[in-house]
């Protein structure tokens, strides 16, 4: 609940119980370091991106394992489909120059993100600023705007919503994984 | 079955004793569309298992897990860009509130669960669903093999050539002699393929096109023939010169490289778009011809007079069809209804003329086509659908 509410001190802790879970079995199917940082790294970006999900999620590790597996997915999809030369002669056919267009560099993600929050209502994008920006508890928000609480918790919500439609109908791979992901 | 092979495919492969073979199959498993959801369940499944090892909490995770958190926080330098909100976009991010409760495209998410997410709508009327990969051989002696539902393997031999189908790629693989026999490959609307010439040049059909290649490649010259649309990464070879003709008229000598052409009949042009290396187009006879740089697009027609260069062509928005996505940037009513009559094997009929609406925006091109319709008609485009007739209405 207190990472729903954008508390990274509580998302730190997740994020240090689960790396130890994920870290070693990702690199021994990757066999490469940078590889297995860059599945972690999109895999808790989306954790993150959709904290307010995590408050229904009973089973956390099933949920936090499922998103692993389909950023897991997504990365050996688009390395074998770099992999230009099939049978004998991959020796003979360079590597592939052709980067892969739908990996999400974590600053063009900021940039999309940032236009997502651009385009929230007026009052909306106030109230996930001052959480994000000055790092304002709900408690505070609320009190410094005349809110309850709960209509600040919900705006917050109705935000991170709101950012994930938005990657998810830019195109970005995984994300509509975060749109649906059912939770059990 | 099939689910006990690949968690035991994936348990060799983190356990790291895949053989080259088993490495191959399970290369096939992860890029089958319908096996999607089974693969991730799998992982999931050893992910549960695995052992937790300790991971030092040095600086580079430190760093990692702050800029994760950082994702949402806008930069200090940087304040958010009251910038003009291109409608499209706007319309598309409610269209993707809906576009879930509609597609398909989800079953590879929640596996298992397809009629916990059925909604009552769907039952309205028939869906249509996205295109696929897919595609028809036709051999040198007239036989034609569906490629679409076939396994691995070699699929045909010819003259000592051997065609191999592999994670839905053909390849061929190089013979010495005189092969001289030629395939072609076809593929309908709904369907887009990939594969690999037998000098390594790799290619994407997009749909409704077709590619006419020799089994190996001899001579001084790289000759092939396509309609459509089709991306080239041409293996170079300074000494055999690969060239392509188009439509019957137009001909690209490739010098080695990477580059779009897009030759549909009912597109105003032939747009030979170059992403890397050097090419030179010719329209109707040599006569006129161009060498293109990268970032540079050539738009012929029929008559030799027809040749155009188009500088800074958007490589993004030319080759989205290759990476899965619809790019409708600048597009078009026109230019969105041809894609979407190629891609869902549709017609479109205009009752009353086209809106002037340009769109904006990107989507993934796996969602069904009443999912894509939703986004439309929240841009204003009013559309009936009737059976595999598209009807945009005034």
């Amino acid at each position: 609940m207190r990472i729903a509410e954008g508390d990274e001190g509580a998302f730190s802790i997740l994020f240090e119980a689960y790396l130890d879970r994920l870290k070693p079995f990702i690199e021994k199917l990757t066999a490469s370091p940078d590889d297995t940082r860059e599945i972690i790294q999109e895999t808790f970006v989306r954790i993150w991106l959709s904290r307010d999900k995590l408050q229904h999620v009973e089973q956390p590790a099933a949920y936090i394992f499922r998103i692993a597996a389909n950023q897991y997915h997504l990365y050996i999809r688009r390395r074998l489909s770099q992999e230009r030369a099939v049978s004998g002669y991959e020796e003979t056919v360079p590597q592939s120059s052709n980067t892969t267009e739908n990996t999400l560099r974590l600053n063009e993600l900021q940039r999309l993100v940032q236009d997502a929050v651009s385009r929230l209502p007026e009052k909306r994008r106030l109230i996930f600023q001052m959480s994000r920006n000055e790092g304002m508890s709900v408690r505070e928000i609320a009190t410094a705007l005349d809110l309850s609480p709960k209509t600040v918790k919900n705006t917050l919500f109705a935000a991170l919503t709101n950012i994930r439609q938005y990657l998810a109908a830019a195109g970005e791979a995984g994300w509509w994984l975060m749109l649906f992901l059912l939770f059990r | 079955m099939e689910r006990e092979r690949l968690f035991y495919l994936l348990s060799a492969h983190a356990a790291g004793r895949l053989t080259e073979e088993e490495w191959q199959e399970l290369a096939a498993y992860a890029m089958d569309p319908a096996m999607s959801g089974e693969f991730q369940q799998q992982l999931v499944t050893l992910m549960e298992k695995a052992p937790a090892e300790p991971v030092a909490a040095g600086e580079e995770w430190q760093s990692l897990l702050m800029a994760v958190m950082d994702t949402d926080k806008a930069r200090e330098e940087d304040p958010v860009p009251l910038r003009r909100v291109p409608s499209f976009f706007r319309r598309w991010s409610w269209a993707a509130v809906l576009i879930p409760i509609l597609a398909i495209g989800i079953y590879f998410l929640v596996p298992g669960r397809k009629d916990r997410v059925q909604p009552p709508m769907q039952a309205k009327a028939a869906d249509i669903a996205p295109g696929r990969n897919g595609a028809v051989l036709t051999l040198a002696n007239g036989t034609q093999v569906v490629l679409d539902s076939l396994g691995n393997g070699v699929i045909a031999t010819q003259k000592g050539a051997k065609v191999l189908l592999k994670a839905g790629r053909l390849s061929y693989a190089p013979v010495q002699g005189e092969g001289v026999d030629f395939n072609s490959i076809t593929t309908p609307k709904g369907r887009q393929f990939r594969l690999v010439l037998p000098d390594g040049t790799g290619v994407w059909l997009n749909a409704a096109s077709s590619l006419r290649y020799p089994v190996s490649f001899t001579g001084k010259t790289r000759q092939v023939e396509v309609t459509g649309e089709a991306y080239f990464e041409v293996a170079e070879n300074a000494n055999m010169p690969f060239h392509v003709k188009v439509n019957g008229h137009t001909n690209i000598e490739v010098l080695g490289t990477h580059f779009n052409v897009n030759a549909y009949e009912n597109e105003q042009h032939i747009s030979t778009t170059l992403v890397e290396g050097r090419i030179k187009v010719s329209a109707g006879t040599a006569a006129a011809s161009i060498i293109l740089e990268p970032g540079q697009q050539a738009q012929t027609g029929r008559s030799a007079t027809d040749l155009k260069v188009v500088s800074n062509a958007d490589i993004e928005k030319i080759t989205a069809w290759k990476n899965g996505l619809f790019n409708f940037n600048g597009a078009t009513l026109h230019e969105v209804m041809r894609q979407l009559e190629r891609w869902y094997d549709i017609e479109v009929i205009y009752e009353k003329g086209a809106p002037d609406i340009t769109f904006w925006g990107k989507m993934t091109k796996d969602i069904s086509l009443n999912g894509l319709l939703i986004g439309l008609e929240k841009s204003e485009v009013h559309l009936r659908l009737e059976g595999r007739k598209l009807i945009v209405l005034p």
